[in-house]
């Protein structure tokens, strides 16, 4: 198929069109937004001990399929890696070396996140996927230091604008990311009972004038719904001209109600930030320009005027003709679209629901549906004497790590495999693992999560259905009322 | 709601919501011991092994076992009770055995509003909310009040035993030997229930510990710091006698407290627990048995001395002159957020999932492969199984309310109005199972194969629920699990 597109007069015309020049401040903006909350995010992991707590103190850690050679740092590299990144954030925003420390920070944010599945989070996988388009792209032709350097030295004026398909580009990931947030919450558990945002509305009820309301009837239900409609249109209202601006407006209050009731760390905040690609991509000129009227101390050019400081796409045309370059940019693009699009879709290959069985449920943007937990303890019983031993997984992982793999199947055979491994260097072995494993889902009561009957040291993980994971519950979820 | 009857101001430092409410622990008998210093302070002591309250007047001659009440001979004071001490207590007579039945009964209402409390009387108040309503700040509030009814009967059972301590560094008598060992037991009892309520000042400061990283100040490893425990570090601080210039904290946690006074009370070997390469060891090895002994009663008794202090010292950070920890905690002000408050009450209840399940149990009943656990628990007074039961009621007071059989506030009454009442009822119902199972347990050095296993199943069955359902990721109440909470979510 992608051999036809290629061929086809389809590529070409899409090609032509992606490759029409818009002005790059939009991306340039989102270099230096994005730098600075990354730098932000990296200090707070230096700041709050999480470098040691996530990375240095776990003797074990959770692999990715194919990436079990990643393996995390020494103590003192792992410090200096996160230091790394930090610098690497500011010269990013900074536009200083703005390949060089773009390329860096992809590469370190995407090796840190495949050293433990457990510390996955969605939004640390949204800057990663966000800051390796970035790197990618041509995000340092305006209000970098590198520019300004290369003037400096006399060079001619870059370009000053980018192909519209960056733009659409950042405008697909970031509507993907909220629509599928959105797609995930058209459940029963979400849209009829409410759950799991009435379990963390109660813990809210303590909040200034916001907190009662929480535990008035049909208040979380209608958080509910707004959530979802919010989540699956914002897309649709940020891209309509008349509309955009109250959307954004909209999205400011959602995520700040997000940052307020869940403890999301930087994620309100990227998306923000993310979510200013669907003005238009000179927006950051015009705002300049609208403070600058209103303070009156500033002229700044406006887009459609060139100007040799502030330089506009208007030099930039379509070329004459697409080279095989830019169609194989073309093709890559849409190979990623076509990816970014497939996994959060992968789940229904499984079938049942996938907040139960977790096949599906990472790179998938199923953002705070569930209120998952449960308790794991791994059954050893040596084969030769029939001894068996309750071996408590706080033994291998730190408290974190316990309650992350207590949810998520892949992450409970990992650990039993390496239980047997343990204990057979130990001398004990050979010895089986079975696991008593419950979990509770959105406030129902626990349930069993895996057969008990299964050696689970003896299977191993791959894509295909996970007959060892028990069947989810059915029924609905209690109604949980949140209290003052 | 069993009230105590108020015959004096409260503690020191007290305030009035604190103290007059709570922690009345001033002895009717100690008033009268210091209202006449010259009458023999034995006849001010009172002990009950029947769980009937004893007029101190009326408290007759000797006798044991059988006998309700029983005088002790031999003289009793009330050392280091200077001011305000809290003990009401009573002379031996009980055997061990029903004096640690009478020790998991908890405290019971004695005639005259007294509360017997095992073998002692105590008046502390118990707090049972008096409107049923619930929220959550009126749970923190049953909750601190708790902490601090246990709080004060564990100083009046403190006080005792440093009493009984002096008694027998100065009588060498066989039977205060008995009483002390007894106080020891008595006091053990009140501080197991206690240990469920480590949160504020009490609690482990650490992130890692799971306990209080807000308001932790560590002071309960003072008291009690097992399973951190050496016996060598209790023979360095018999025969180098640093505390003697420099004072109780120059000895390790891990050396003093009730586990320094259970050893010195309980271990009745000659050797030292140190390498014998060691210069404690040397030391001990050369000292003459009589000095030995003198040295180990210096210890014993400054130790006795520091246990009551400390634990006034805690009662005091509770109060708005020495720290405020109560209304801290009532208004959730001394943390983030009302939830990390509520979380950290949370976490003090997975004191049964981890320590008594994993460690007190799942050691001797063989499911537990390995525990940072230097030594079994009260192994040389062989009460560990009187712990577990001391830790179940602890339970009690805090999942389901203060009372002597539950009532207040508790967990429950959170998880009833949030809509989960069968949830409460299923942790009720597995705390009664437990309960009575391991209430049957002999001492667990005597305990079969088969009854270890049994007590650690039924307990199994109660922490399951409270790490499956009540605490952590999946809870219907939001509630964290120990330690977890580090770092965002998405």
């Amino acid at each position: 198929m992608i051999l036809n597109l290629w061929r086809a007069k389809n590529l070409e015309r899409l090609a032509r069109a992606l490759l029409v020049p818009v002005d790059a401040a939009w991306l340039s903006a989102l270099r230096i937004g994005l730098g600075v909350l990354l730098a932000i995010s990296m200090a707070r992991f230096l700041a709050y001990g999480w470098v040691d707590r996530l990375f240095v103190d776990p003797d074990f850690h959770f692999k990715y399929w194919g990436f079990h050679w990643i393996e995390p740092l020494p103590a003192p590299a792992m410090h200096g890696l996160f230091w790394l990144l930090l610098l690497a954030s500011v010269t990013m925003a900074l536009g200083l070396c703005f390949r060089l420390s773009a390329l860096v920070l992809a590469a370190g944010l995407t090796y840190v996140q495949l050293i433990d599945v457990s510390t996955y989070l969605n939004h640390y996988y949204l800057a990663a996927l966000l800051v390796w388009l970035l790197a990618l792209s041509p995000a340092a032709r305006l209000w970098s230091l590198d520019a300004w350097l290369g003037r400096q030295r006399g060079a001619a004026p870059g370009h000053t604008s980018v192909a519209r398909g960056w733009l659409y580009l950042f405008r697909f990931q970031i509507g993907l990311v909220y629509t599928f947030a959105g797609l995930a919450k058209a459940q029963s558990d979400w849209l009829l009972h409410a759950q799991p945002l009435r379990i963390w509305l109660g813990s809210c009820t303590d909040l200034p004038i916001l907190g009662p309301l929480f535990t008035l009837e049909g208040v979380p239900l209608s958080m509910s719904w707004a959530g979802f409609l919010f989540d699956t249109t914002i897309a649709l209202w940020l891209s309509l001209r008349r509309t955009r601006r109250w959307a954004f407006a909209l999205l400011v209050v959602f995520h700040a109600l997000t940052r307020l009731l869940l403890p999301i760390g930087m994620f309100p905040f990227i998306m923000v930030t993310a979510a200013s690609v669907f003005f238009l991509p000179g927006w950051p000129r015009a705002l300049v320009a609208r403070l600058a009227r209103r303070v009156g101390r500033f002229s700044v050019a406006r887009p459609t005027q060139p100007s040799t400081r502030v330089p506009t796409l208007v030099h930039e045309r379509v070329p004459a003709r697409v080279g095989w370059k830019a169609r194989g940019l073309v093709l890559l693009g849409l190979a990623y679209c076509l990816v970014q699009l497939g996994l959060p879709l992968r789940h229904l290959a499984y079938g049942g629901n996938v907040l139960w069985h977790e096949q599906g449920m990472r790179f998938s943007w199923r953002v705070m549906v569930r209120a998952k937990g449960g308790n794991t303890r791994f059954i050893v019983q040596q084969r030769r004497t029939g001894q068996t031993w309750h071996v408590s997984p706080r033994r291998y992982l730190t408290a974190m790590q316990e309650m992350e793999m207590s949810g998520q199947p892949d992450l409970i055979l990992q650990l039993a495999r390496h239980v047997r491994r343990d204990l057979t260097q130990k001398g004990l072995g050979p010895v089986d693992v079975r696991v008593d494993a419950r979990v509770a889902l959105n406030g129902r009561r626990s349930r069993r999560f895996i057969d008990p009957n299964r050696n689970l040291a003896e299977l191993s993980d791959g894509f295909g259905k996970r007959d060892w994971v028990l069947p989810g519950p059915s029924g609905p979820p209690p109604h949980t009322r949140p209290v003052l | 709601m069993i009230s105590g009857r108020q015959v004096s101001p409260g503690h020191d430092g007290l305030d009035s919501s604190a103290s007059s409410r709570l922690c009345r622990a001033t002895s009717v008998a100690l008033i009268a011991l210091a209202a006449c210093s010259t009458t023999d302070p034995v006849e001010n002591y009172r002990w009950t092994s029947s769980g009937r309250a004893e007029d101190a007047a009326t408290v007759g001659a000797g006798g044991s076992g059988g006998s309700p009440a029983a005088t002790v001979s031999g003289g009793l004071s009330a050392a280091g009770t200077g001011g305000s001490s809290s003990a009401a207590a009573g002379a031996a007579g009980a055997s061990g055995a029903e004096a640690g039945s009478t020790a998991d009964a908890g405290s019971t209402s004695g005639s005259g509003g007294d509360v017997i409390d095992g073998g002692l009387v105590v008046d502390c108040e118990v707090p049972v909310a008096a409107t049923p309503e619930f929220s959550k700040a009126r749970l923190r509030e049953a909750a601190a009040d708790c902490a601090l009814y246990h709080l004060c009967r564990f100083e009046a059972h403190a006080a005792y035993l440093e009493a009984s301590v002096a008694d027998y560094a100065a009588s060498l008598a066989p039977e205060a030997h008995e009483r002390a060992q007894q106080a020891w037991r008595e006091a053990m009892a009140v501080w197991q229930q206690l240990e469920l309520f480590q949160f504020g000042p009490l609690a482990n400061p650490s992130l890692a510990a799971g306990k209080d990283s807000f308001q932790g100040q560590g002071i309960r490893d003072k008291i009690y710091a097992w399973p951190i425990a050496a016996r060598c570090r209790v023979d360095e601080q018999v025969v180098g006698r640093a505390f003697v210039e420099r004072g109780m904290d120059s000895a390790l946690i891990s050396g003093r407290g009730l586990y320094a006074l259970e050893t010195l009370l309980y271990y009745e070997g000659d050797d030292s627990a140190c390498v014998s390469s060691t210069t404690t060891a040397k030391a001990y090895a050369a000292l003459e048995p009589a000095t030995l002994e003198a040295y180990k009663l210096d210890y014993a008794m400054a130790v006795a001395e520091d246990v009551v202090d400390v634990t006034r010292g805690v009662m005091k950070s509770f109060a708005p002159e020495e720290g405020n920890f109560r209304q801290q905690f009532v208004t959730a002000a001394a943390y983030p957020s009302e939830q990390e408050a509520m979380n950290v009450l949370g976490w003090a209840l997975s004191y049964v999932e981890k320590e008594v399940k994993d460690w007190k149990l799942g050691l001797p009943a063989g499911y537990t492969l390995n525990a940072p656990v230097s030594e079994p628990e009260a192994h040389y007074a062989g009460t560990g199984h009187e712990n577990l039961r001391a830790n179940l009621l602890g339970f009690r007071s805090l999942f389901q309310g203060c009372g002597p059989h539950g009532e207040g506030l508790g967990f429950d009454d959170w998880l009833v109005a949030a809509g989960h009442a069968e949830l409460a009822q299923d942790i009720s119902v597995a705390w009664t199972g437990a309960h009575a199972v391991i209430a049957e347990l002999p001492p667990l050095q005597r305990a079969s194969e088969a009854e270890l296993d049994r007590a650690y199943l039924a307990l199994k069955v109660l922490t399951d629920l409270l790490k499956n359902e009540l605490l952590g990721a999946g809870s219907p109440i939001n509630l964290d699990l120990p330690s977890s909470v580090e770092g965002d979510t998405d």
